[in-house]
C-alpha cells in the first residue's frame, strides 16, 4: 500500500510538471514562431518606410524634422533587429530547458506505468510468416522509386505544349516525330537546291512585325549568327554562336518554342584557338543543312556536327581552322547520303563530301581558287545532278556523286560571296568587280550573255518567271530577261540587301537590312506589292514553307503567316 | 536436428567472417587510398598543399580545414548576410587600415548623395550603423568596424571597392563560424568565392605581406 | 586598387591592426577524435559487458551534450561519408585526418562489436532516443519498405558528393539546427516533426533515413561480438518480445513451417534469376534520377540560369550569372563543366542504381530463406545496442542479483521463481490499468 502511495505521489507530481512544462513550451513555441514569421515577412532593417524617408531627406534637405524622423526610425529598426535576434536565442535556450523538463516528466510517468510488458496474446498468428508481406512491400517500394524517377523529369520541366498542326493555317502536315522520312522542305540555304525558289505554298503578302499582325510567333535566339533558318518537318533549325560558344537551336514550327539547344563542344581535334572573324560574318555564318532525319551545322571554327531531330549528336568533326580573312561563311548542302562543304580559304580551296552517316570523308577535291564566301548550289541537268561552285577565278560544276570536275569557266574575280541562280541548265553567276554571266552548262559551258553593271556583292540573284533578279548591298534591285540579258527594270530601295531574294508564289520576297521585306511581282514590269517591317534588322535569308515564312531578325526568329481565325 | 543447426550456425559464422574481412579490407584500402594519395603528391592545388613550400613537403594527412572567403572573387551580392546558418552571419566586414585612404568622404560609409558629411543616420550606408568614423587630422578620418553590429551585407564593401581603395572586404569570422561540413553560404555563393583552407591560414587579409596572386 | 594614397599623418596616428580571432585550434579537433574513441570504447564495454541501460543513458546524455550542444554538430560521422566520397571523386580535395577518423572509428567498432555508436554516441540518435515515449510496433512489411529509403538516400548523397555537387546529408540534417539554436524555418519544422513523430515511432531518422546507419548496419551484420538479450541461455519466456522500441528483436521461428521447403527454394531461385533484371531496372532508374538531381549542382544551376536568361524566360539576370560574367570565364567552359557533372552523375547513378537493384533482389531472395531461429535475439543489422531489452530478461535480472558474470548456473529453480514473480507483477499492473 505504502509503495502504491509513493508511486501515485510521484505520478501526480510528474503529471503536474508535465502539464506546466507543456503549457510553457507550447506558449514559448507559438511566440517564437510568430516572431520568426514576422521577422521573415518584414525584416526590420532597410524597411521601405525608412528608405522612402531617406529619399525624402535627400530631396528636401531643408525640411525641418525629417532628419530627426529618419534617425528615430533607424534606431528603432536597428533595435528591433538585434533585440529580435537576442530574444530568439534566449527563447530557444528556454524552450530547450522546457523540453528537457517535459521529457523528464514523461519518462518518470512512463517508468511508473510500464515495467515489463506481458507478452501479447498467444500469437501463433503473429509469429506467422511475415516474409510474403515484406516481399510485396519491397517490390512495391521498388515500383515507387521507379515511378519517382519517371515523374521527377515531368515535374521539373513541364512538357512543351503540343500544338496540333492546323492544316488550313498553312502548316505542312508532318509525322509526329523526326523520323528518317521527315521531309526537309527548306533543307538548306536558299531552299531546295540552294536556288532561292520556294516550291509551292502561298506566303502572306502583308504583315507588320511592329504591331504583330500576321506574326504567328517570335522567339528570342540565344546567340547571334548570320546563318539562315532551315525547316525539317515541324521543326526549324538555326545555328548561332560567339567567341565563347557555338550552338544549334531547334524551334517548334507551330509555336516557336525552343525545343532544344545543342552546344557544339568537345569535338575531337577542335582547337581552343578561335578564328579571326569580323563582326558582320561572325562564328555562325554558314547555314545548316538537313536530310534523312539529320541536320548538319558548320561554324567558322571548322567544327561540323550532325544531330538528329531530338538534338542528340550523331557525329562531330573538326575540319581544321579555315584561314579566311572575314571568317568562313559558305553554307552546307546535302544530297543523297553526302554532305558538301566548300572551303575556299587562303590555303587554296577544297570541296569536301562527307558521309552523312558518320562524317567520314567520302571524297575531297582540291580547288585552285582564292578565299571566297559563296555557297554550293545543286541543279538538275540532262546528265544528272550537278554541284555548282562559284569561286575566284573559276565557276565550276562537279558530279556530286564522285566529285569529278565536269567543267570550269574562268570569269570571276574579287571577293566572291555570291552564289549561283539557275533555271534548268542555265546558271546565272555574278560578282562585284567581275561580271554577270549566263552560262548554259550542259554541253560544256556556253556563255549566253554578259552584263557588267549593278553587280551583286553579298546577296545572290534568283531566277524565275523568265527573269533574273539581282540585288545589291546598296539597295538596287535589277530585273533582266533570263534568255537575252536585256534589262527589264531597275529599282533603288532606301536600304541595301544582305539577304538573298526568294521567289515564292510568283512574287519576289526580299528583306532589306532594316528588316523591311519588300514583296515585288516577279515579272518584266516593276510592281511593288508590299513593304512589311519585321520590327528588327535582318540580314539572313528567310525560309518559305507552305504558307509560312520563317525569318531570322537581329535577335529573334520570327514566323510570318496568316493569323488563325 | 541439433547437428543440422550447428552446421548451419558454423556456416553462418564462416560467412560472417568472410564479410568482416571484406569490409575491413574495404575500409583499409579506402583509408590507404585517401592518405597515400597525399603522400604521392597527387593533390594539386587543394588545401592540403596550400601551406607547403613544395609538394614533397606535403603532409601525410590533410590538416583540419576552415572556410575562407576570397575577397578578390567576392561580388558583394549581399547573400552572405542571409545565407549563413547563423541568425547573424559569420561573414563580416574586415578593414585593412594600411590600405585605407582615410577619406573624408568615404564611399563605404556615406550613402551616395549624402549632402552633409556627418554621422547622422540618414547619411550612413550601413544598415546597422556598424562603422565608426573618427577624426584623425585634417582632412583624414579613420573608420573601424563594430564587429558585433556588422551583419555582412557588403554594402560598404561595394562602395569602397567601386570608388575607393577597397580596404573594406568580407571575411569569415572564425570566432563565429561553426565550420559546417557544407557551408551554406559557400553553396549559394554566386562567385564561388569560398573554399576550404588549412586552419593555419584561416584568414585572407588584404595587404598582408605577399598577397595571393589572384 | 589604390585610388587614394595612404596619408602621411603628422599627429603621430598609429594605424590599428586588422583584428582577427583564430579559428578553433587544431588541438581541439584532436580532442574530438580522442573523445569519440573513448566514448566508443566505454559504450562498447557498457553494452557488451556491463549490460546496464543506465550507463548507456549517461553516456548518451554526455555525448549529446558534447558532440551535440557543445560541438554543435560538425563534423559528425554521418556527414563524413560525403567528405570521403568527394575525396574519391575530386583529386584536388583531401579528407582531413580528423574527418577520416570520424568516418572510420564507428564503422570499425560496428564491425567488431555492433552499433555502439548508434546506441549512445551519435547526437542525432541521442536526441531522438530521449523523446521516445510510447513506441508503437511497426509491421514487418512497413519496416522493410521504409528500410529501402536510407540505402537510396546514402546512394544519392554519396554520388552528389562524389561529383562535387554538395553535401545533401548535411544540408538536410534535421537536428543540427536544434543543437545550434538557429535553424531555418523549414528545417526547424522538419526536425521538430521528426522528434514529435519520434515519441511514437522510435528514432525515425536513424531507422528510415540515416545513410550512415546503412553502412553501420552492414558492418554490424558481420560483427564479431554482438549484443544479446540474455546473458546466457534463453528460457523462451517471451518477456523481451515487446522490449525493443525499434522492432529489432527477432522471435524464434515457428515450429511448424508455414510453407513447404521446395516452394521457398523455387521462389528464391526465381528471385535469383530475376537479379540481372532488377539490377538493370535499378541502373536505369539510378541514371535517370541522378541526371535530374544534377540540377542541384551549382555549375549546372549556373548554366540553367544562363539559358533562362538567354531565352528571356527570366527578365533579370541572377546573381550567379552576373558573377559568372564578371569572372570572364568562357561560357563554353562553364557548359562543358556542367555537362561533365551531368555525365558523371549519370554514369555513377547507373552503377549505384544497379547495385541497389541487386541489393533489393538479394534481400527478396533472402526473405525466401527460412532461417531457423530458436531463441529471441536482436537482429544483427538493425539492433541499435540501446540496451533496453536487458532488463526484460529474467536471466539477466538473476545475474544482476547474484552479481555474477555470465557463467551459466544450474539454478533454474531461481529463474523460474523470478519469472513467475515478474509475470505476476505484470498481471497486477495490467489489472489495475
Amino acid at each position: 500500500m505504502s509503495a502504491d502511495r509513493t508511486t501515485s505521489w510521484r505520478e501526480t507530481a510528474a503529471w503536474m510538471v508535465l502539464g506546466v512544462a507543456g503549457v510553457f513550451c507550447a506558449t514559448l513555441l507559438v511566440l517564437m514562431l510568430a516572431s520568426v514569421v514576422q521577422m521573415r515577412n518584414a525584416p526590420p532593417l532597410d524597411t521601405p518606410e525608412l528608405q522612402a524617408l531617406r529619399e525624402l531627406v535627400r530631396q528636401q534637405p531643408e525640411r525641418e524634422g525629417l532628419q530627426a524622423q529618419v534617425q528615430a526610425l533607424d534606431l528603432l529598426a536597428r533595435r528591433a533587429h538585434f533585440a529580435g535576434g537576442n530574444a530568439l536565442r534566449v527563447g530557444s535556450g528556454m524552450l530547450l530547458v522546457g523540453l528537457a523538463v517535459l521529457m523528464g516528466a514523461a519518462h518518470v510517468l512512463r517508468e511508473s506505468r510500464v515495467g515489463v510488458h506481458a507478452p501479447e496474446k498467444a500469437d501463433d498468428a503473429a509469429a506467422a510468416d511475415t516474409a510474403p508481406a515484406s516481399r510485396r512491400a519491397l517490390l512495391g517500394m521498388l515500383g515507387v522509386i521507379v515511378l519517382l524517377a519517371l515523374l521527377i523529369p515531368l515535374l521539373r520541366n513541364s512538357p512543351a505544349p503540343v500544338v496540333p498542326p492546323v492544316p488550313d493555317n498553312g502548316a505542312p502536315p508532318v509525322e509526329p516525330d523526326g523520323a528518317e522520312n521527315t521531309p526537309c522542305l527548306w533543307p538548306n540555304f536558299r531552299g531546295p537546291g540552294g536556288l532561292g525558289v520556294a516550291a509551292d505554298g502561298d506566303p502572306p503578302l502583308i504583315w507588320d512585325g511592329t504591331t504583330g499582325s500576321n506574326i504567328l510567333w517570335r522567339t528570342a535566339v540565344p546567340r547571334v549568327g548570320f546563318s539562315s533558318p532551315i525547316v525539317c518537318g515541324n521543326r526549324v533549325f538555326l545555328s548561332g554562336g560567339d567567341a565563347s560558344l557555338r550552338e544549334v537551336y531547334c524551334f517548334d514550327a507551330d509555336d516557336g518554342s525552343l525545343q532544344w539547344r545543342h552546344p557544339v563542344t568537345g569535338i575531337e581535334g577542335s582547337s581552343d584557338k578561335l578564328p579571326d572573324v569580323t563582326d558582320d560574318t561572325g562564328y555562325a555564318a554558314p547555314t545548316m543543312a538537313g536530310a534523312g532525319g539529320r541536320v548538319f551545322a558548320l561554324f567558322a571554327t571548322g567544327d561540323v556536327v550532325a544531330l538528329d531531330h531530338a538534338g542528340e549528336r550523331l557525329w562531330g568533326r573538326c575540319l581544321g581552322l579555315p584561314d579566311n580573312p572575314y571568317g568562313h561563311a559558305s553554307s552546307l548542302i546535302a544530297f543523297e547520303d553526302l554532305l558538301f562543304i566548300q572551303i575556299d580559304d587562303n590555303n587554296g580551296g577544297r570541296l569536301l563530301a562527307l558521309n552523312v552517316a558518320d562524317g567520314t570523308t567520302a571524297w575531297q577535291v582540291k580547288r585552285d581558287v582564292e578565299a571566297c564566301w559563296s555557297s554550293p548550289v545543286l541543279i538538275q541537268t540532262a546528265r544528272g545532278p550537278e554541284l555548282i561552285l562559284n569561286g575566284n577565278p573559276n565557276v565550276a560544276g562537279y558530279d556530286p556523286r564522285s566529285g569529278a570536275l565536269r567543267w570550269s569557266e574562268e570569269c570571276m574575280s574579287g571577293e566572291v560571296a555570291v552564289s549561283a541562280a539557275a533555271t534548268d541548265d542555265i546558271i546565272f553567276i555574278a560578282n562585284e568587280y567581275a561580271v554577270l554571266v549566263a552560262l548554259r552548262v550542259t554541253d560544256g559551258p556556253e556563255r549566253l550573255w554578259e552584263y557588267d553593271e549593278d553587280l551583286p556583292d553579298v546577296a545572290s540573284p534568283v531566277a524565275g518567271a523568265g527573269c533574273l533578279f539581282v540585288p545589291t548591298s546598296y539597295g538596287l534591285l535589277t530585273c533582266f530577261d533570263a534568255a537575252t540579258g536585256s534589262q527589264h527594270w531597275s529599282h533603288e530601295f532606301d536600304e541595301g540587301f544582305y539577304a538573298s531574294p526568294v521567289l515564292a508564289a510568283g512574287r519576289i520576297y526580299l528583306v532589306d537590312m532594316e528588316g523591311v521585306m519588300h514583296v515585288i511581282k516577279a515579272g518584266p514590269t516593276f510592281e511593288l506589292l508590299a513593304s512589311n517591317p519585321l520590327g528588327e534588322r535582318a540580314t539572313s535569308t528567310a525560309a518559305f514553307v507552305g504558307d509560312r515564312i520563317y525569318i531570322r531578325g537581329a535577335k529573334h526568329l520570327v514566323c510570318i503567316g496568316a493569323a488563325r481565325e | 536436428m541439433t547437428d543440422n543447426d550447428q552446421k548451419q550456425t558454423s556456416r553462418r559464422e564462416m560467412l560472417r567472417l568472410v564479410g568482416r574481412v571484406g569490409v575491413l579490407g574495404c575500409l583499409a584500402s579506402l583509408a590507404g587510398m585517401l592518405t597515400g594519395r597525399l603522400r604521392a603528391g597527387c593533390i594539386e592545388a587543394g588545401p592540403a598543399c596550400k601551406g607547403c613550400p613544395d609538394q614533397d613537403g606535403c603532409d601525410l594527412v590533410t590538416p583540419p580545414t576552415v572556410w575562407q572567403l576570397d575577397p578578390a572573387k567576392c561580388t558583394q551580392c549581399g547573400q552572405c548576410a542571409t545565407d549563413c546558418v547563423l541568425a547573424q552571419s559569420a561573414v563580416r566586414c574586415f578593414h585593412t587600415h594600411a590600405l585605407c585612404g582615410h577619406c573624408k568622404l568615404c564611399f563605404g560609409y556615406f550613402e551616395p548623395g549624402a549632402r552633409v558629411l556627418s554621422s547622422a543616420a540618414e547619411n550612413q550606408l550601413c544598415p546597422t550603423g556598424a562603422i565608426q568614423r573618427r577624426f584623425v587630422e585634417d582632412p583624414y578620418y579613420t573608420y573601424t568596424i563594430e564587429k558585433d553590429l556588422c551583419i555582412g551585407c557588403a554594402k560598404c564593401v561595394h562602395g569602397c571597392g567601386m570608388f575607393g581603395n577597397g580596404s573594406l572586404y568580407l571575411q569569415v569570422d572564425h570566432e563565429l563560424c561553426k565550420n559546417c561540413n557544407e557551408c551554406s553560404i559557400a553553396r549559394r555563393c554566386p562567385a564561388n568565392a569560398f573554399e576550404r583552407v588549412p586552419v593555419s591560414e584561416a584568414y585572407l587579409l588584404k595587404g598582408q605581406g605577399e598577397e595571393e596572386g589572384h | 586598387m589604390i585610388r587614394f594614397p595612404k596619408p602621411d599623418f603628422e599627429s603621430g596616428y598609429v594605424l590599428p591592426e586588422t583584428q582577427t580571432v583564430a579559428a578553433r585550434a587544431a588541438g581541439w579537433e584532436t580532442l574530438d577524435v580522442v573523445l569519440l574513441a573513448l566514448a566508443l570504447a566505454v559504450g562498447t564495454w557498457l553494452v557488451l559487458k556491463h549490460r546496464r541501460r543506465g550507463g548507456i543513458v549517461a553516456l548518451m546524455l554526455a555525448c549529446l551534450a558534447y558532440f551535440g550542444f557543445y560541438r554543435e554538430g560538425c563534423v559528425c560521422p554521418v556527414g563524413s561519408i560525403q567528405n570521403v566520397a568527394q575525396a574519391l571523386g575530386d583529386s584536388g580535395y583531401g579528407v582531413p585526418l580528423v574527418v577520416l577518423l570520424f568516418f572510420l572509428l564507428p564503422l570499425l567498432t560496428a564491425l567488431f562489436f555492433g552499433r555502439t555508436f548508434c546506441a549512445g554516441i551519435c547526437p542525432l540518435g541521442a536526441i531522438q532516443d530521449i523523446v521516445i515515449v510510447k513506441p508503437v510496433r511497426l509491421p514487418a512489411w512497413l519496416r522493410h519498405a521504409l528500410g529501402v529509403i536510407p540505402t537510396l538516400y546514402l546512394g544519392v548523397a554519396l554520388l552528389l558528393a562524389y561529383a562535387g555537387a554538395g553535401y545533401l546529408v548535411c544540408r538536410y540534417d534535421p537536428f543540427v539546427g536544434l543543437f545550434r539554436l538557429s535553424a531555418t524555418l523549414p528545417m526547424l519544422i522538419f526536425g521538430g516533426g521528426l522528434l514529435l513523430l519520434g515519441t511514437v515511432v522510435a528514432r525515425p531518422y536513424c531507422r528510415f533515413l540515416c545513410p550512415y546507419g546503412v553502412l553501420l548496419g552492414w558492418a554490424s551484420a558481420c560483427s564479431w561480438k554482438r549484443v544479446t538479450v540474455t546473458p546466457n541461455d534463453c528460457v523462451q519466456c517471451r518477456l523481451c518480445e515487446t522490449a525493443c522500441p525499434f522492432d529489432a528483436i527477432r522471435v524464434p521461428s515457428p515450429e511448424r513451417e508455414s510453407e513447404a521447403r521446395w516452394s521457398r527454394v523455387r521462389r528464391m531461385g526465381l528471385y535469383l534469376v530475376l537479379l540481372p533484371a532488377l539490377a538493370l531496372a535499378g541502373g536505369w532508374t539510378g541514371a535517370r534520377l541522378m541526371r535530374e538531381l544534377a540540377a542541384v549542382d551549382p555549375r549546372v544551376e549556373l548554366v540553367a540560369e544562363l539559358d533562362a536568361e538567354a531565352l528571356g524566360v527570366k527578365a533579370e539576370s541572377g546573381s550567379r550569372s552576373e558573377a559568372f560574367r564578371a569572372s570572364g570565364m568562357s561560357e563554353a567552359a562553364a557548359r562543358a563543366e556542367a555537362d561533365e557533372v551531368k555525365l558523371r552523375l549519370h554514369r555513377a547513378g547507373l552503377g549505384f542504381g544497379g547495385f541497389i537493384g541487386l541489393a533489393v533482389g538479394l534481400q527478396l531472395a533472402g526473405l525466401s530463406i527460412g532461417r531457423r531461429r530458436v531463441d529471441y535475439e536482436p537482429d544483427r543489422q538493425h539492433c541499435l545496442a540501446c540496451g533496453r531489452c536487458f532488463a526484460y530478461c529474467p536471466r539477466e535480472q538473476q545475474r544482476r542479483k547474484q552479481g555474477s558474470t555470465t557463467e551459466d548456473t544450474e539454478d533454474t529453480k531461481g529463474t523460474r521463481r523470478l519469472l513467475c514473480n515478474m509475470k505476476r507483477a505484470v498481471g497486477t499492473r495490467e489489472g489495475r490499468s
